[in-house]
């Protein structure tokens, strides 16, 4: 179970929504991958509108949590904005905060995810930051009342992977709260990966929007997700130099009197 | 056999393509059209007649559909010209693909496995080998991939054709007129209101874009057809910087540049979820010019003749939606998508001979209505 705030998820598989095929291939990952969480760009939609067909339509019927992002704002101002204006149209308190300070890596601008973060809080908003994955942001963003952190694998879209699994690692001792991975991974390994470093999940979109199976590619990452996870609880054993050998050496046939 | 005409109602590309091919059996027709012809997606589409560059992963079966459009559109607009005595400025000068950088380089490679695979015709080209073909592009530009035979043209100019042709044939075009609404008795359309008066019909054709509301259809054949908005913009290009094909990128903005023979170029185009909506937005202008001179640096130098914003018809599986439905004689040609122009030619035989000839298609079972029925009930998980 994933306990953000005062929710509980089934699944640690959180999904964007943007740059699938076609709603049907959308509507058919999103239920392999057995998601509850996804995300929608406040941008990129009509919220003006009543409308009956669309992403929202689909994602309103399917009963999937609705987590608005900010994509696309690059100040703590327009953040703060497009987060309300999602509360207003969603009806939802919760938004998941991106404030980019960069347009060729879309890297996070810290100072201004701070800035923004606080001023939600404040204003009683539940804020999931997406954020470097540095631990010390972390920490800083946790201080501040959120409920959760989303530091980034690798670039939003790279498809690259952990990057940094050395930081995912101090970020876990630094943070209490939930982290989920979001942004970087491209395929099932990545994800099972992140969760052994004991990440509480993981968020993602192009990586599955642009499989060239979608839905294949959802199923996949739920079966990471769950392997990652239960990896982590199993608990690993230690990595050694040599070999150790699973049966004794002792009492081989040969030597029988 | 039917005394009353065939009736279509929409006078976009598809419902003006179905009544020349039924005119051109020899059969009655009339078009109605709430607004006037091509006023909908039709006259916001680039025109480009391009199945290799805009098949994608999932899509084999349109592919076929696709291709049969596309080999017919050679005859399609020579014998359209001829009738019309009207130019579409048809171009078969075939179009290029190409990739900016390292990353887009790998997204071209992996279309064009893709593209190989399923054994369409294209070429791999190197930097230099792209410059050869369109010496006015970037020096940027790492790699692409040329389709011979991919044609474009001025979509708006096809309208004006199929227009004049219809005319020649005696087809008449009842532009400004809605259909309000369908008379459905035992099972079989007996006729259509326009207005105040009710016309007697027997068959009829439904090939309405973004606005399928007829007062009178039954539940199941209203499809789930959204709006997407796309955004273009038209640039006067001087003789000394004309392209010669069509030009596509896939970089983070993706655009496409369409050349015209009297040197207009559009660039074309947006993917946006945003209802009804047609305001043209300073973003998307930028996105789409941005795009055109990360290729084409000379853009920037050229006139800006005009900008617009269109909706494109989608489904869900942003497949069309062709064939016979469960109303005896009624018939429908929607759901385009992005594709009106490049299908026009084959949903206008397929549908005017299923219509007309009671010829049955393997496609209508592909892309038939009967589809959405079921599939509508299975919600997502969330337990």
């Amino acid at each position: 179970m994933l306990q953000i705030a005062n929710k509980t998820f089934k699944s640690r598989l959180l999904l964007g929504t943007a740059g699938y095929p076609n709603l049907q291939v959308l509507e058919e990952a999103l239920s392999a991958s057995g998601c509850e969480v996804t995300t929608v760009a406040i941008r990129r939609i009509n919220l003006v509108e009543d409308q009956t067909e669309g992403i929202l339509p689909l994602l309103k019927k399917g009963n999937y949590f609705l987590l608005p992002n900010t994509a696309g704002c690059y100040t703590a101002k327009e953040a703060v904005l497009t987060a309300k204006l999602a509360r207003e149209a969603l009806n939802t308190n919760w938004v998941k905060l991106e404030v980019i300070g960069d347009s060729y890596s879309l890297y996070p601008d810290s100072e201004e995810l701070l800035k923004a973060a606080t001023e939600l809080i404040s204003e009683g908003f539940v804020v999931l930051p997406y954020c470097n994955d540095d631990p010390v942001v972390c920490k800083k963003l946790v201080d501040r009342g959120c409920p959760a952190v989303m530091p980034l694998g690798a670039p939003i879209g790279s498809g690259q992977g952990i990057r940094n699994p050395n930081n995912l690692e101090l970020i876990r001792k630094q943070v209490s709260v939930p982290i989920i991975v979001d942004a970087g991974v491209g395929c099932a390994s990545h994800v099972a990966f992140a969760m052994e470093l004991g990440c509480d999940g993981v968020l993602m979109n192009t990586a599955i929007a642009r499989a060239r199976d979608p839905v294949k590619m959802a199923l996949a990452m739920k079966n990471a997700i769950e392997a990652g996870r239960l990896s982590f609880e199993a608990g690993r054993i230690p990595e050694k130099k040599f070999a150790t050998p699973s049966t004794p050496d002792r009492g081989k046939i040969n030597y029988r009197r | 056999m039917p005394k009353n005409p065939i009736t279509i109602i929409g006078g976009g590309v598809i419902g003006l393509s179905i009544a020349w091919q039924l005119a051109l059996r020899g059969k009655k027709v009339a078009v109605y059209e709430k607004n006037s012809v091509g006023s909908g997606a039709t006259g916001a589409a680039a025109g480009m007649i391009t199945p290799t560059s805009e098949i994608r992963f999932g899509e084999e079966e349109l592919l076929k559909l696709f291709l049969e459009s596309t080999s017919r559109y050679p005859s399609f607009i020579r014998e359209l010209e001829k009738v019309s005595g009207h130019s579409t400025d048809f171009q078969t000068s075939g179009s290029l693909m190409v990739a900016i950088d390292h990353d887009d380089e790998a997204e071209l490679e992996r279309l064009f496995d893709y593209q190989k695979e399923l054994g369409l015709e294209v070429n791999r080209l190197t930097p230099t080998e792209v410059r050869e073909k369109e010496p006015l592009l970037s020096h940027q530009c790492v790699g692409g991939i040329f389709s011979a035979s991919e044609y474009f043209l001025d979509a708006r100019r096809l309208v004006e054709s199929l227009k004049k042709a219809l005319s020649a044939m005696n087809v008449p075009i009842f532009e400004g007129k809605k259909v309000e609404s369908l008379e459905i008795q035992n099972g079989r359309v007996t006729s259509i209101q326009v207005g105040d008066e009710k016309i007697k019909m027997e068959q009829v054709i439904i090939a309405s874009g973004i606005d399928q509301k007829v007062d009178g259809l039954p539940e199941e054949l209203f499809f789930p057809i959204r709006p997407v908005k796309g955004q273009c913009v038209e640039l006067q290009a001087p003789p000394s910087l004309r392209l010669i094909h069509a030009v596509r990128t896939l970089h983070r903005y993706p655009v496409y540049l369409v050349p015209r023979s009297d040197g207009r170029l559009t660039i074309g185009a947006t993917l946006e979820e945003m209802g009804h909506d047609t305001t043209v937005t300073a973003g998307s202008l930028l996105d789409l010019i941005y795009g055109a001179w990360k290729i084409f640096p000379s853009v920037t130098e050229m006139p800006v003749v005009q900008s617009w914003a269109g909706l494109r018809p989608a489904s869900s599986d942003h497949k069309p939606i062709l064939g016979p439905t469960s109303v005896n004689g009624l018939y429908v040609a929607m759901g385009m998508y992005r594709h009106g122009i490049l299908l026009a030619p084959i949903v206008g035989e397929l549908m005017a001979e299923l219509v007309g000839e009671e010829k049955n298609s393997p496609f209508f079972e592909i892309f038939g209505s009967k589809r959405f029925q079921p599939k509508y009930e299975h919600a997502a998980n969330c337990q």
